[in-house]
This record gives C-alpha cells, structure tokens and sequence, in this order.
C-alpha cells in the first residue's frame, strides 16, 4: 500500500454461498484525492467490490484497507470520514426529508448544514414531505444529499446516476466537481454512463472475470487503447494477428483492430510486415469500454 | 453528540405504531401481576412469557434497524441503539422488580426470569430464521418433559427454577450472556449473516404513526408486486392447483393452500396445547378444573392463538399476493379464498383446543362437570377464536390504525374477561345459560362487525 492509498486491496477473493466466485484477486490502490470510475458489465462484481471496499461483505481471502484500517473494522473515526450512496437507498418512508437529514447529522461530528440546505434548495427536494411518496430519483438525491453532508474523504457511489434524469445528473457532476474541490477528497464511483465518467473521473478501474484488469489514469487509457484500420496489400491470412489486441474483425484484405497498448513501433511493424495503410483511430471511453469486452 | 443520537432514535422507536400496543399489553399486565405472583409455577411462567414477548419485540425491532449498510457505516450507530434498547430492558425489568418488592415476592427470582427471559428472546428472535429446526426441537422436547413430569410441584428443575437462588441466578446470568451476544451479532450484522433477508424485509413490517394509509398501502402492493417468485415450491403447486385442477372446491383449495403454504397451524397446535395444558394441569382439579388465578389466562389463549395464526399467515400471503389476484378468481372470490383459508386454519386450532379440554377434563378433573357447562366452555372457546380472527382480518387488511389497535386490546381483555367471568359464575351456581347466551350474542356481533370492516378493506385493496 502506498503511503497516500485511501483504499488497498490485495488479492481479495469473495464468493457467495451459490457458489458464484466473484472476486477472484482483486488489486486496486486508489490514491488520495483522486477520482476514480469503476466499469465493468453486469454482474462483473462491481456492487460486491464496493461492499467489500465499506466492509459491508466480508472478503474471503486477500486483504483490504480503507484509511490504513482493516475494511471489516472500521472504527467510529473512519466512518464518520466515509460517504456511501448504494444502489438500493432504504430510508425510513415515514420521516419527513428534513427529519431524514437530522437523523443523520445527529451522528457525524461535523455536518456542513448550509451546503446541505443548498443542495436541498438548488435540487428542489421538498424538506416538509415524507421520504415514502418520493420518485426514485429523488430518492436517490436525498441518499447523496446524505453521503456529501458530513463531507467526507472518501464517497463511494454505487451507481449514483441510474435513476437521475438528464438535469439531476448534470446537478450531479456538478455537486461532485464542486466535492472535489479539495484535494484531501477521494470519490469511488461504479456507473454504466461513461459520458459522465468521462467528465469527472481521472482515473478508471475496469472489472472483468473478477480482477481489475486495468486501472490507471483515463488520459493514459484513452493513449494506450486505440483502433487501426488496416488495409494490406495483399488478403491477410486467417492466421492473422495483432500483439495486444483486444478485438480484431478481419475481412479480405482489411482488418479492423482495437489493441490495449497501441505504440509508433507496433504500427511501424504491421506496416511493414503486411505493406499495409494504416489509420489509427481515437476511441471513447465507452468503445474502449465495449471493446475490452469483445462487443462489436 | 450522545444525547443527541438518542433522541433521534428515541423518535424512531416511538414512531412504530406496535411500540405502543407494547406499552399498552405491558400496562395491563401490570394491573394483573401483583395476584399472579402468589403463585409458583404459573408466575413463573406468566413473568417468563411476557418478558419473552418483551424480548421479541426489542429483538425484532433492532434486527430491523441494523439490517440496513446505513447501520454499518454510520458512526455510534450501535452504541446509540443499543443504548435505547438497553433502557427499554431495564425500565421492563426494573418494574417487575419494584412490584415484586411491592407484592413480598421473591425479588431475586423474579429479576433471573426477567433478565433471563428477554436475553433469550432477544436471541431467540435475532437468529430466528436459522433457528427455526432447533426451536421446533426445543418445543418437541418441552412437550416430552412435560408428559414425562407427573406433578410439575415434584419437577426438580421447576422446583430449583422456584427456590434455588443460585439456580435463579444461573438464568438470569444467561438471559445477559444472550442480550451480550445479541449486541455482538447485531455489530457485525452483515448481509453475510444468516437470516439478514428476513430482517431487512422487515422495514415494511411495522406501521409508523400519521403515515397515511393510502401510502402505506401502496409501498406494501408496490412490494408485493415486485416480490421475486424465489418460493418455487409454493408457486408450482399453486398454478397445479388453481390452474390446472379440475376446479377444486372451495375447502378443498383451503386445504390445498395448507399443504403448499407448510401448515403453519399444524406447528401452533403443539405449542397452544402445551400451554393449556399447563394450566389446566396445574388448576385445583375441581370440577372445572380451573383455579380462580388461572382462569383468565386460559380464556386468553383463544386469543393469543388467533392472533398469532393470523398475523403469521398473513406475512406469508402478503408477498404473494399481487401474483396471486391474477389467479382466474374474480375479486370478491379472491378476497373470500383469502378469508377461507385463515377461517380453516381458526376451525383447526379452535378444533385442536376443544379437545384439548375434554381431554384434560376427563384426566385430570377430580369429577366430570355437567355437559351444559362443558358446552358453554366449548361454545364460547370457538367463538373467541372467531371474534380473534374477524379482528386480525381487519387489522391485516392494510389499515391498522391507533383506533384499530386500541380495539384489540380492548377486544383481547374483555372477551376472555367476560369469558372468564361467566365461568366462574357457574362454578358459583349462577345460572350458565343467560351468560352463555349473552356472550355468544356479543362475540357474534363483535365477529361480524369486524368481518364486514375486513370485507369493506380488502375489497379496496389495489393488486395491481
């Protein structure tokens, strides 16, 4: 673990009782003060990570640190510098939204009541009305609402976004881009909208097969993963192949390639080899995403 | 910042509508205590149960709110319920105490059962989905025990249970083990841990007061709805029955509903003839077989019984229910299927009684009372089982409300009340008739009135 990792899993592991190996060897450092988006499809483990990030699940092998602390014993301290939104909020439908709000600070040291009262205005949430008749999104509003007020150091959102319309999401990145203002903050967010990613991450961990099988910068991502459109001279053979690539469609003479480490001299080689054209093309985050995961 | 995070949970306690109808059986209770502890064995009995009741109620609701990731991650999230909890134990247990000083009763005993009573609750209630086989057990052993101990005045453990201090003690020292590893598990609840899914759908459980009903009725259908069919078993045998069959009868498809729902009656009727057997056995074997102490406590039995078996085969219905109002059953035929099937399992238990008193009458009365007495017991036994049901229907169908609630405890106490009080007039050479009568008349009026309240309800209920 690095001095300045806000969480630090090594090798974690967790299955559940059907059977189902989720995690198999997670290692994922997320530095201080970074943003950091976690991808991954359906049923990758992306909600299990988080869990076992929050010490909600308990991890079966491997080791797994927030703020130094062992994840499963968080002490009152560490909590109180934590920030969760789930996927699933369950509040109490029976108390008023402000009610909801007093409860909650009522348990941290320190609750930034002007901000909360701001964002309660700005993202018109009624404070008189009762949690239950509330839609999903706003729901979902309130449980971040909740998370950001006692401004913690570490949020961890689990698909903040899913149930917010496009205004709400875009109020969103906002309140997140204003949360990390300050450097100390570390946000951790899973989300299947990469255009939002895009906008706020700087850094992206991708989950497959139950390991990170990428996590770095997203510039870093964007420069190393490209597409090249290949146009030999002559038909390329069905043995066709490309070092590092992610997914390959070759038809007669072209080849469409995407590949994870695209370089000057890997291009220069298959050039040569195949006396080929080569156009290389820059991906979005979710075609890089799509990519890694063989989806044409 | 302590104080300030009890008052916030103190607020989420008090909201539950059930906190209440606690504080109101636990005050009546009270009133009934100070005669109930001449006795040995059935005060025991009586403390034991009731701060059961107590135990499962706390055990319950803590379960609720630590099923939760909120509970996890919020710092003092535990030590601020536990705390509450932990002042709802000692006010419980500290009356008991002050009344038994007040009464010149055993202090030290009643405190063990106290104490002891509510940690195993506690417990008991926590890990009740993981413990349903060894409670099943301990009831199955209980029973043997029972019938094994000829005279439970010449039961060694009861006897140690009523004079030994240090046995007292022993019980009392293991209800705190129990709330201690109770507090343990409820920290490290996780969704890991086994019985978390019955907790956490327990959020609906309960009613908070000033929710509209409207609302609250639309959360529970939304639920229902959205319920996922996990319970195979009971669905295929459903579609079986109500699908394919040849048009079962109407009693049939009640029976039918017993076989696929796992004849939840069949596991009450073990437990409510242990009890009256308890205290029956235990009377003064005259010919009603009944001791002036005990004698309300066996009419409340029908009561306690109806209730339970109500209120538990509702929670197994309601997550069903939007699933099966498609079923190719009109609305009113629907509604009357639901009703049918709780009134069978009422016909069994109130049937299951019965016998239970011909039998221990014709084992244990010093002589057999005339058939007119033994009628008027039987008849007003089955038309309090009834009374129980159309209350329970009422009160599952969506709508509990303060008044409702009131109801039933007002309803609970004076019909076994009155039920008490005819018998005893009997035994004292008042005429049976006129009070029989009387009284069948009111649990008639009672019964129906409450069963045309459900029927208005649960005809309004929206399914979809």
């Amino acid at each position: 673990m690095t001095d300045k990792a806000v969480i630090a899993a090594h090798d974690v592991h967790r299955s559940f009782d059907s059977g189902k190996h989720v995690l198999r060897g997670v290692d994922l450092d997320i530095p201080r003060g970074s943003v950091v988006g976690l991808l991954g499809k359906n049923a990758a483990g992306k909600s299990t990570l988080l869990k076992c990030i929050l010490g909600l699940l308990r991890i079966d092998e491997g080791t797994m640190r927030v703020f130094g602390e062992d994840a499963w014993w968080l002490s009152a301290e560490s909590k109180a510098r934590l920030g969760y939104v789930p996927q699933e909020v369950k509040l109490y439908p029976w108390m008023r939204v402000r009610q909801m709000i007093a409860y909650t600070a009522a348990f941290y040291p320190s609750w930034n009541s002007a901000m909360v009262d701001r964002l309660v205005r700005e993202w018109e949430l009624p404070p008189d009305d009762r949690i239950g008749p509330l839609s999903v999104g706003q729901l979902q509003k309130l449980a971040i609402i909740l998370a950001l007020g006692h401004e913690p150091e570490l949020l961890v959102l689990d698909e903040p976004v899913a149930s917010l319309d496009p205004v709400a999401r875009r109020d969103f990145l906002r309140a997140i881009l204003e949360f990390t203002q300050n450097e100390n903050r570390t946000i951790l967010f899973s989300t299947h909208i990469t255009s939002d990613l895009e906008r706020v991450a700087d850094r992206v961990a991708i989950l497959r097969g139950g390991r990170i099988v990428f996590h770095d910068g997203l510039d870093t991502l964007k420069e190393s993963v490209k597409r090249l459109r290949i146009t030999a001279a002559e038909e390329l053979p069905p043995t066709f192949a490309v070092r590092g690539s992610l997914h390959m469609e070759v038809a007669g003479r072209s080849a469409l390639v995407a590949i994870a480490e695209a370089n000057d001299r890997l291009i220069d080689e298959l050039r040569t080899q195949w006396d080929a054209t080569i156009d290389v093309e820059d991906l979005s985050l979710e075609d890089i995403f799509l990519e890694m995961h063989h989806v044409g | 910042m302590l104080g300030r995070q009890v008052r916030q949970v103190l607020r989420v306690y008090t909201t539950y509508l059930t906190f209440w109808a606690y504080v109101l059986l636990w005050g009546l209770w009270h009133l009934l205590y100070p005669p109930i502890l001449s006795g040995d064995f059935i005060a025991l009995f009586m403390i034991a149960f009731m701060n059961g009741m107590i135990g499962a109620g706390i055990g319950r609701t803590l379960g609720v709110q630590f099923a939760n990731p909120r509970a996890r991650l919020m710092p003092e999230f535990s030590t601020a319920h536990l705390l509450i909890a932990g002042g709802f134990v000692a006010i419980a247990v500290s009356t008991d105490v002050t009344l038994a000083l007040l009464c010149e009763a055993s202090a030290l005993r009643v405190f063990a059962m106290s104490i002891g009573a509510i940690g195993l609750s506690i417990l008991g209630t926590l890990n009740f989905g993981r413990m349903k086989r060894v409670s099943t057990l301990l009831w199955v052993a209980l029973i043997v025990l029972f019938c094994a101990v000829p005279n439970p005045d010449e039961s060694l453990l009861l006897k140690r249970l009523v004079a030994d201090p240090l046995f007292q003690a022993t019980f009392g020292c293991l209800g705190l083990a129990a709330m201690v590893a109770a507090g343990r598990q409820l920290i490290r609840l996780s969704e890991d841990s086994p019985g978390y899914d019955a907790l956490d759908d327990g959020v609906d459980w309960d009613r908070p007061i000033g929710y509209p009903t409207s609302r609250r009725q639309q959360e529970l259908t939304k639920k229902a709805a959205s319920f996922p069919p996990n319970r195979t078993r009971r669905d295929i045998l459903f579609n079986l029955a109500f699908r394919h069959m040849p048009r079962p009868g109407r009693w049939r498809r009640a029976v039918l509903r017993q076989v696929v729902e796992g004849a939840v009656v069949l596991w009450v009727l073990p437990m409510q003839t242990l009890v009256l057997l308890m205290f029956l056995w235990t009377g003064n074997k005259g010919s009603d077989l009944l001791h002036d102490g005990d004698r309300f406590l066996v009419c409340f039995v029908p009561f306690l019984v109806a209730i339970g078996l109500s209120s538990n085969s509702w929670t197994i219905r309601r997550d069903h229910l939007a699933r099966e109002s498609l079923l190719p059953v009109g609305r009113k035929d629907f509604v009357r299927d639901m009703a049918r099937a709780t009134a069978f399992e009422m016909w069994v238990a109130a049937a299951g009684h019965c016998l239970v008193i011909v039998a221990a009458l014709a084992l244990f009365a010093s002589e057999m009372p005339n058939a007119g007495f033994i009628g008027a017991w039987l008849a007003l036994t089955v038309a309090q089982y009834f009374v129980g049901f159309s209350l329970m229907s009422w009160l599952n169908a969506y709508s509990p409300s303060c008044g409702s609630v009131v109801a039933m405890g007002v309803v609970c106490f004076a019909m076994p009340g009155m039920t008490a009080a005819v018998l005893a007039g009997a035994n004292q050479g008042d005429s049976l008739f006129g009070g029989t009568v009387t009284l069948l008349g009111v649990a008639a009026i009672a019964a129906i009135s409450f069963g045309r309240l459900a029927w208005y309800e649960w005809r309004q209920i929206d399914f979809d």
